[in-house]
């Protein structure tokens, strides 16, 4: 899609309040080029190229991606994230053995990893917000005599608080990291704010776990009512076999449920979110967003995954078109913050881990 | 887009360093660097190239140019103000610009995603199990043993004196050397039926189902089949093997929505079913090498072995559960398939 369209937008007068919502000028078509490209070099370099690939991926997003006439910088140096993917893999593939052969020497890292886990997560966010600009001003995570503390707290002691209450403070928890987390990052100066939704966090929980109940009592009914069929007459009539085709269904209710249950958590915290005057609101609807899973899904099956930069820039379009910025008076009067350098090695212990640490956009 | 080199112009928002107020600029290309104008009460400002570093695009017509004092300027469309300024395109843009790359790359990319899935994978997962340590099969197979036997109601009941002569027959079959690597397990598993099993590492696995049904000679030649597992690493390549395509498959597929990793299950396990029809035909043609070299065993007795455990009330139960499943579906190639050569070399058809 060519974007001319945005020179009407870049020309239009400074400093003036309202509303705008994202513009995602990527497509497929010219993403995939880039990423053919990324994947092919990858392979022929035996993955060195990965953080080269990897940084132009991002690039390409977050250049795509416009607010207000300005588009978004990705600024991360490849050889940084190379260093930390060596680090990691020099660190951590031992364990990933260990464990795999159930050896108990993995048993070691189990202390290094529950110590290390929020370190590495702070070092993560530092990083990865470090390197996004938007209108030349840097965001950032708080770099304040707290923050490590706040890390411990958040992510190792609530976490433990939360399993010796069986779970019962579990949706509290989520809340106090999504919220520790936010209200740690900053764009140029200026932090951003999470209201609280305590109450929210546990209306979610709670239906997800009656949807996982009901989803286990479902299987469990089915099974049952099997074998008692086959130890009594020995063989099966067709209505056994029709609960069978019961599964699935159970199964989509289960996807449904779990992805209204997202859906709704990602717009519960964009909804709190503030910087400053600005907040952000987000329309994104249940209908398409399931459209938008199941679909790419078949798309990316039925082509063996060629068509995943459509997939991704799809996704990209829905999501950032349906997000919108409401800045009373305007966008111009942010000022930078002191700047620091970070290393990509959380960045990447925290990618290889799998560890989650995004806040849904 | 190629402009004459001193008379590229274009408008683009100018970022003064570490401020997000922007300010829509008028660009041009002047011999000694960019000349802006159109800044709030500034008169033409000119910066020289060699303060300015230009970031071309990835992908799009998104330029910028990052000046040494830490403003930054944003043009839709740069391409020939830094063209101008005397920028070629690089070798990467040049690559990613190029159609026939991309295009040629698709059958490319599919022929080796392809070789790598049927022969990459099972190849790489042999030479690792090769490379793998003993101790490491050891330890797999202690784990499964303590799960197999942690029910006290599966003692077997299998009588003493005819565990030991099926334990000397085992020894016998694999010669003194490896003697001690193998042993024998007897369980009492009635979920299971008649069935026998190898662990990595030389344990084996029979249950008092099957001795119920089998004579001494019918255990052995399944006996042999579980050995020629066991010689083949056929437990630990397996694992091996399978999670070699998952990883594969979860690349392919990249960070894909659950419903893509739903899909993606359901070839890779197609593909062990593959393997493992493929170890099974292996372990057959050692059992039957086995009870070929000798004179007083006869191939017969796996054939008659296999036969009476299909025929058996539980393992039918099961086969009607599960309905009549295609071969390729099938762990153990169907078994009149699988028995041809049995029959062929059994002198007296029983």
């Amino acid at each position: 899609m060519p974007d001319s369209v945005d020179v009407s937008n870049a020309a239009d007068s400074p400093a003036h309040g309202g509303s705008h919502a994202f513009r995602f000028h990527g497509t497929g078509r010219e993403y995939f080029s880039i990423w053919i490209v990324n994947l092919l070099l990858t392979i022929v370099t035996l993955g060195i190229y990965s953080p080269w690939a990897k940084v132009r991926s991002q690039r390409y997003f977050h250049e795509a991606t416009e607010l207000a006439g300005a588009r978004f910088g990705y600024h991360a140096r490849p050889l940084s994230i190379l260093i930390g993917r060596i680090i990691v893999l020099v660190l951590f593939v031992p364990y990933a053995i260990l464990a795999k052969i159930q050896s108990p020497y993995a048993l070691v890292y189990v202390p290094v990893l529950l110590v290390a886990g929020p370190w590495i997560i702070v070092k993560a966010l530092r990083f990865r917000l470090r390197v996004t600009s938007y209108r030349g001003v840097r965001f950032s995570f708080s770099h304040e005599a707290g923050v490590m503390s706040g890390a411990y707290l958040n992510f190792l002691g609530l976490p433990i608080l939360g399993g010796i209450t069986l779970g019962l403070l579990y949706p509290y928890v989520l809340h106090q990291q999504y919220r520790w987390m936010v209200d740690n990052s900053r764009y140029g100066a200026t932090p951003l704010r999470m209201a609280p939704a305590v109450g929210r966090f546990y209306l979610l929980s709670l239906i997800l776990v009656a949807a996982l109940l009901l989803f286990g009592g479902g299987i469990a009914a089915i099974f049952f009512s099997i074998v008692q069929a086959a130890k009594t007459d020995g063989d099966l009539s067709s209505a056994h076999y029709a609960t069978f085709l019961l599964i699935p269904v159970l199964y989509a209710g289960l996807f449904l449920v779990s992805v209204t249950v997202a859906l709704w958590l990602a717009k519960t915290v964009v909804q709190r979110l503030s910087l400053a005057d600005v907040t952000l609101s987000a329309g994104w609807q249940l209908g398409p967003v399931l459209w938008l899973y199941v679909s790419n899904g078949l798309l990316l099956v039925f082509t063996l995954g060629f068509a995943y930069p459509w997939v991704r820039c799809r996704t990209a379009r829905y999501v950032l078109e349906h997000l919108t910025v409401h800045a009373p008076t305007g966008l111009d009067s942010f000022v930078a913050g002191a700047q620091s350098e970070t290393g990509a090695f959380g960045d990447q212990a925290a990618a290889f881990f799998d560890i989650d640490v995004g806040i849904g956009f | 887009m190629t402009a004459d080199a001193p008379h590229a112009t274009g408008t683009g928002r100018l970022y003064r360093a570490g401020l997000s107020r922007a300010e829509t600029v008028t660009v041009r290309a002047g011999p000694q660097g960019l000349v802006l104008s159109g800044m709030d009460g500034d008169e033409a400002r000119t910066v020289p190239r060699h303060t300015l570093t230009i970031v071309p695009p990835v992908g799009g017509n998104y330029w910028r140019f990052d000046f040494a004092n830490g403003d930054t300027l944003e043009v839709i469309g740069g391409g020939p103000l830094a063209a101008a300024l005397g920028h070629k395109p690089g070798l990467l843009s040049r690559l990613e610009g190029s159609w026939r790359l991309a295009l040629a790359s698709v059958p490319a990319l599919l022929g080796l995603g392809a070789a790598t899935w049927y022969w990459g994978v099972p190849w790489a997962a042999d030479l690792a199990a090769v490379h793998t340590p003993p101790w490491v099969e050891r330890k797999l197979t202690d784990a499964g043993l303590s799960l197999i036997f942690r029910d006290e109601k599966e003692r077997t009941t299998v009588d003493p004196a005819r565990q030991k002569r099926l334990a000397g027959i085992l020894a016998n079959m694999v010669g003194a050397q490896d003697g001690q690597a193998y042993r024998l397990h007897f369980l009492n598993s009635p979920l299971i039926g008649p069935n026998a099993f190898a662990l990595p590492g030389g344990d084996i696995i029979v249950t008092d189902q099957l001795l119920k049904i089998l004579d001494d000679e019918e255990v052995a030649a399944v006996l042999a089949h579980e050995v020629g597992h066991v010689r083949h690493r056929h437990g630990l390549r397996l694992a091996l093997r399978a999670s070699g395509l998952s990883v594969l498959a979860a690349v392919a597929v990249g960070d894909a929505s659950t419903a893509g990793h739903f899909l993606v299950g359901a070839p890779v396990l197609l593909l062990n079913l593959r393997f493992t029809r493929e170890f099974e035909a292996e372990a057959d043609a050692d059992a039957l090498a086995w009870l070929s070299r000798d004179p007083s065993r006869s191939p017969c007795a796996f054939a008659r072995a296999l036969r009476k455990i299909v025929d058996s009330p539980e393992v039918k139960q099961a086969a009607a559960i599960a309905g009549h499943l295609p071969s390729w579906l099938a762990t153990h190639p169907m078994t009149e398939e699988r028995l041809r050569p049995f029959d062929a070399a059994c002198p007296a058809k029983i």
